[in-house]
């Protein structure tokens, strides 16, 4: 079932094209990995869709109507970067999301918060990297949404956060909703996507169902994305 | 758990849960694990689990009761049948990677005979 | 909405307070070190009296300076990630910022000017503050309300020509490097503009022939114009803006 179709997306910074003329269709009950090497576009199509980012011109087209605050509702997104104020405590993180995004499952991130070892009453800013890592995607997981934009979760963090952060999103997984996760680190990621967009210089380089792949490639899709950008 | 990348997961899924049928650890109409609870034991997506469950069935290597869940079937003369389907494809790789060696047909028994006894003393 | 109010509260409620004290640490310490120096005239304003008042000043700048970064900082930390993708308008957003930075300046402004106006009483021994009060509480009613409600639209459209450079400058240059000094540029251009435009508006009207009605008037045409400019930022803030 299709979430959402991208239509000729143009988006130009200064004089490089971040985005030439993308198309590509996301489905729901799935887990979509977006797949480029940096600057290929895929954080700019996330903020894009997530409408921090203003298109130069192209459609998005949702399954049913969304603008506004109720786009807002229903993508969730998380940024690379540390997106949550140093200043606050995790307990009050976790007030601010209940408080500000409709249907937030305070249960669920309390019960995550258990389980990845983070209290409550320590501040953002003393947490290290791989716990806000961790932290960042349990509150967006939690969050009540239809599409889920998770840009770069394993980035800079050390390997038991990526096991516990790509476990917290293999679960995800329900028909009601379309999860894409970009990253360029393939390796362990590679498990737990079901399809898998290849994007290069703002373009759709390729798109396919993960284990059709491999089947037809004979092939890792870590090996496959060396074989898309190897003369890049 | 211990996937290879370039191999279908579902169809290592699948190889997995025939090992614990030969093996015994898996009996014949046993329940399977939920599709959620296993990929959570595998670290892998769920729709990936379905996938093997799906094929399994296709397979008539397992089957669906409506309301209460996917168990394996209940012939016991499965677990030969995918005991000699597993040994077979043991052997046939063996025997392709000795004739890629150059070892004739007589040489490899020869060769597995020596191997048998040697282990026996 | 009230959340919004509850977050700016929460996010600022402990630098204010740390402003505060330290204003009342150094008003107090110095009061009381003038004080035991001896007694000072009105007449002959001297460093002691002049010192208040820069002090008041400086307590008002800090707090227009808070009101500035309300939604300046909120618009380039990498929290505007989270910020701008509360399911709220924009509207609400930038509405309850103008809100809080109203309060926080006109607060300010009345600490100040209540304390150094004390302050000089205190050590000129000159009853000024209840000379003041009577001689304001005598103007004419109307008047007064007129006084109040036109310095309160001023300082909202005071601070929407501060959010509106930072709208335009979100929505037309997010790309460009050294945004800080673009949006000065921008905010410049906006004052003289107003400026130009309040000249001509209002150079034509003859003080001493606007009374009653007409100039109620005008007052209502003042605050119409400061609504249009805070739709125009959330229009902006709602459609416009990229935060690259």
């Amino acid at each position: 079932m299709i979430a959402l179709e991208v239509k000729n997306l143009n988006k130009r910074y200064m004089f490089v094209k971040a985005l030439n003329d993308f198309s590509v269709t996301f489905e729901k009950g799935k887990i979509t990995g977006l797949l480029g090497p940096n600057g290929s576009g895929k954080s700019t199509l996330m903020r894009i869709l997530s409408g921090l980012l203003q298109k130069n011109s192209g459609e998005i087209i949702y399954d049913q109507p969304l603008k506004g605050k109720h786009l807002k509702q229903k993508v969730a997104y998380m940024p690379t970067e540390s997106h949550l104020y140093p200043w606050m405590k995790v307990s009050q993180v976790i007030d601010f999301y209940e408080d500000f995004f409709e249907g937030f499952d305070r249960q669920k991130v309390l019960d995550a918060i258990k389980v990845l070892e983070l209290s409550p009453k320590s501040t953002i800013k003393t947490l290290s990297t791989g716990q806000r890592g961790r932290l960042k995607v349990a509150l967006t997981i939690a969050r009540k949404a239809e599409l889920y934009l998770i840009d770069e979760p394993l980035n800079g963090i050390d390997p038991i956060s990526r096991d516990m952060i790509l476990d917290m999103l293999a679960a995800e997984v329900s028909d009601e909703k379309c999860i894409v996760i970009s990253s360029h680190l393939v390796h362990e990621f590679e498990k737990i996507i079901d399809d898998v967009i290849f994007i290069r210089k703002g373009r759709l380089e390729l798109k396919g169902d993960v284990e059709a792949l491999r089947t037809e490639r004979q092939m890792s899709i870590h090996d496959l994305y060396k074989e898309v950008y190897k003369n890049d | 758990m211990k996937f290879e990348n370039h191999i279908p997961i579902y169809i290592q899924i699948i190889d997995l849960i025939k090992r614990d049928i030969v093996l015994g650890i898996c009996k014949p109409g046993d329940k399977l694990q939920s599709v959620r609870d296993y990929a959570l034991e595998l670290k892998v997506n769920p729709n990936t689990v379905q996938k093997a469950y799906q094929e399994m069935e296709r397979m008539s290597l397992a089957y669906t009761k409506r309301g209460i869940g996917r168990f394996i079937v209940e012939e016991e003369a499965i677990v030969k049948k995918l005991k000699h389907e597993m040994s077979d494809d043991i052997v046939h790789a063996f025997i392709e990677k000795m004739n890629e060696l150059g070892y004739t047909s007589e040489e490899i028994l020869s060769t597995v005979k020596k191997m048998l006894n040697g282990g026996k003393k | 909405m009230i959340k919004l109010f509850k977050y700016e509260f929460q996010r600022k409620w402990k630098v204010s307070i740390g402003l505060l004290l330290a204003y009342f640490l150094v008003y107090f310490g110095f009061l009381i070190k003038f004080k035991s120096e001896g007694s000072y005239s009105i007449e002959t304003f001297g460093f002691q009296l002049i010192f208040f008042i820069l002090l008041g000043s400086a307590l008002s700048f800090g707090s227009i300076v808070g009101a500035v970064n309300n939604l300046r900082l909120e618009a380039k930390q990498s929290t505007r990630d989270l910020y701008f993708s509360i399911p709220m308008s924009a509207y609400a957003k930038i509405g309850s910022k103008v809100i809080v930075s109203v309060v926080e300046v006109f607060t300010a402004g009345f600490i100040a000017i209540y304390t150094a106006v004390k302050a000089i009483e205190h050590l000129t021994g000159v009853t000024l503050w209840k000379t003041a009060i009577k001689e304001i509480l005598s103007q004419p009613m109307d008047q007064l309300i007129f006084a109040v409600v036109a310095n309160i639209v001023y300082a909202v459209l005071m601070i929407l020509i501060v959010y509106l450079s930072f709208a335009i400058f979100r929505s037309f240059f997010s790309q460009v490097k050294f945004g800080g000094i673009i949006t000065i540029v921008i905010y410049i251009i906006l004052n003289y503009l107003l400026v130009k435009g309040g000249t001509v508006f209002f150079g034509n009207v003859e003080e001493t022939a606007l009374e009653g009605f007409a100039l109620w008037m005008m007052l209502a045409g003042f605050t119409a114009f400061t609504t249009c400019i805070y739709l125009l930022i959330g229009f902006l803030f709602e459609k416009r803006v990229s935060f690259d």
